[in-house]
């Protein structure tokens, strides 16, 4: 896959890629949200 | 290279620094401002100071010629580096760091651990972990810049070790946190640019990533040919994982992967930072930010340094005459620090090598900057203070400290033999991950957890990561030399792999169980402090 000889390193080259798309998931859906609508959100639950 | 046109770029660029220096110098009124930025950084300045502290230039060039030598395998550093250092720290560990930090007045690490715990002498303790061993990161940094700067401006040594030295104490001593995480931003996007213009440079000149890749494939069989010493060490080829259970596996995955990895929760000058925003808004828009980060530096630098065989070994790839034919390890005489220097300087065009030149030099600034503000504020704002019991703050004694903490790094750069100085680092990475980290995660997430199972904790951490640099783990037993004085052998157990496996795989787990087994038999610590530490909202809203 990708050229490269060792199942292990082709899975380390798409981990890295597929781990910064989770951080940048992370970081769109929570782009707005803080601290203090956390809060709110817990204390409505309880 | 030219120098002159180097020179020039290099003084526009100090230029800058001094400029962001002084704005953080001129925006700095109280010790909040000097110790945590005024608590209101941007997320773009906070994720760039985080990932150029973190990236030093030992993690591009030192790593990115390991990659050089052994290949792509390093790639799993590199995702450790995001998924730990960047996400796992970011959402699971800055957010609490920044809430509880706020609600106990923190501005230091060790003020976060000892206030979190109740106790003055836990400050004390990891504020002087911090003193003693940071210095010796500290001066290797430094010796790496200077060198740097000795064979790319051909200054002398010790000169252009004062001149870094002092460049980078000016705008630590006066701008302090704030003055630092904007230059840091500044360096970061200078790294950005300049390792991502070599990855992408790299594939282009090869024809693209799937080719650049199988080309470097079809060279493995040259490592039994060629490297025997590496072979044998359990190097399979450039694309491929070393042999299980080999020496160089061992390495990769207990060392590096495992120890540099995980290792990197628990660094006081990157945890403070989680302290100097606004709120966790910042910190999710950061985590987005950072990742990009370590994948275009630490990633790009790994790739790089493992295609460097391609370019060196075909001579169609723009190689200069005399180097072709060679594998990369050889081209450098077998020193891995050289693949990556020499790869630039031989490979790709000279507006890159003035680039990647501006590169070396800021990630060498940026963490440099980092660890002598951490140093200085352990010293004045954590030590000094609480060993006097001084309630006083003021951002003279921190500066003092700043400037102590300098001055002791400079005298160990200039006097220390590099063997040393390079494992002192090894020494502060394995302490500070097996001291610290199980204390740090307990303080954010485990509300039974008391002060003696810290105690515990750390002096487990420490005793344990000491006792085996010190007569386990080969690299540092040998060159440290109690073991093979004490006992005529330089490690103690010499069964493979033991010599190879890394401490933290032993220390940080013993140092968990020791936070756990003590503090569970010791009283937990008062609730209503508790809730003040976690913020813990009462029926009445308060």
């Amino acid at each position: 896959m990708l050229g490269l000889g060792d199942g292990w390193v082709a899975a380390a080259f798409i981990a890295n890629i597929l781990i910064v798309l989770i951080c940048v998931v992370y970081g769109v859906l929570n782009w707005n949200r803080s601290d203090e609508e956390e809060e709110t959100k817990e204390n409505s639950k309880s | 290279m030219n120098t002159t046109l180097f020179g020039i770029t290099a003084l526009i660029y100090l230029l800058c620094i001094a400029w962001l220096g002084y704005r953080g110098y001129r925006h700095t009124t109280d010790h909040q401002d000097y110790l945590l930025a005024g608590r209101s950084v941007h997320p773009f300045v906070m994720a760039m100071s985080y990932g150029a502290a973190f990236i030093s230039t030992s993690a591009i060039v030192g790593f990115g010629g390991i990659a050089g030598q052994f290949g792509m395998g390093l790639l799993w550093l590199s995702f450790m580096n995001i998924a730990v250092g960047i996400f796992v720290a970011f959402v699971f560990f800055g957010t609490r760091t920044r809430r509880i930090g706020k609600a106990l007045n923190a501005h230091t690490f060790p003020e976060f651990i000892g206030n979190r715990f109740q106790s003055r002498g836990m400050k004390i303790f990891i504020a002087l972990i911090i003193f003693i061993f940071m210095p010796l990161y500290s001066s290797v940094v430094l010796i790496g810049a200077a060198r740097f700067l000795q064979s790319v401006l051909h200054m002398n040594y010790h000169a252009a070790l004062l001149l870094f030295a002092a460049v980078v104490a000016v705008y630590v001593i006066f701008g302090g946190l704030k003055g630092v995480m904007y230059v840091d931003a500044l360096m970061g996007t200078v790294m950005v640019v300049g390792l991502l213009a070599l990855l992408v440079m790299s594939y282009w000149l090869l024809g693209g990533v799937t080719e650049a890749h199988r080309e470097l494939t079809a060279m493995a069989p040259l490592v039994q040919e060629r490297l025997p010493t590496e072979a044998a060490l359990g190097h399979l080829g450039w694309t491929a994982m070393p042999r299980f259970n080999s020496v160089w596996w061992w390495t990769l995955v207990s060392s590096l992967m495992l120890g540099v990895g995980i290792g990197a929760l628990a660094q006081p000058q990157l945890a403070v930072r989680f302290m100097t925003v606004r709120s966790s808004r910042e910190l999710s828009r950061a985590t987005l930010i950072g990742s990009l980060f370590i994948l275009f530096t630490v990633g790009s630098a790994y790739v790089v340094g493992a295609l460097s065989n391609v370019f060196f070994y075909h001579s169609d790839k723009g190689i200069a005459e005399g180097v072709s034919g060679k594998l990369a390890i050889e081209a450098a005489g077998g020193n891995p620090d050289i693949i990556i220097p020499l790869f630039i300087s031989q490979a790709l065009p000279e507006v890159v090598l003035y680039i990647f030149s501006l590169t070396l030099l800021s990630a060498a600034m940026s963490t440099l900057s980092s660890l002598f503000h951490v140093t200085g504020s352990s010293i004045g704002h954590d030590l000094f203070r609480n060993l006097v019991r001084s309630e006083s703050d003021s951002i003279s004694i921190t500066r003092m400290g700043v400037v102590f903490g300098i001055i002791i790094s400079l005298i160990l750069g200039f006097t220390l033999p590099p063997g040393i100085i390079a494992r002192g680092t090894a020494i502060f990475f394995g302490v500070c991950a097996a001291a610290f980290l199980p204390a740090y995660a307990a303080a954010l997430y485990w509300r039974r957890a008391t002060a003696a199972g810290v105690w515990a904790s750390m002096g487990t951490g420490v005793g344990v990561s000491l006792f085996g640099l010190f007569f386990l783990h080969r690299k540092e037993s040998a060159a440290m030399g109690l073991c093979e004085m004490l006992t005529g052998k330089t490690e103690l157990i010499s069964t493979f792999p033991w010599p190879y496996v890394d401490t933290m795989i032993y220390s940080l787990p013993l140092s968990v169980l020791a936070l756990i087994a003590v503090s569970i038999w010791t009283s937990p610590p008062p609730a209503p402090f508790l809730d003040e530490c976690f913020q813990k909202k009462t029926a009445s809203g308060k």
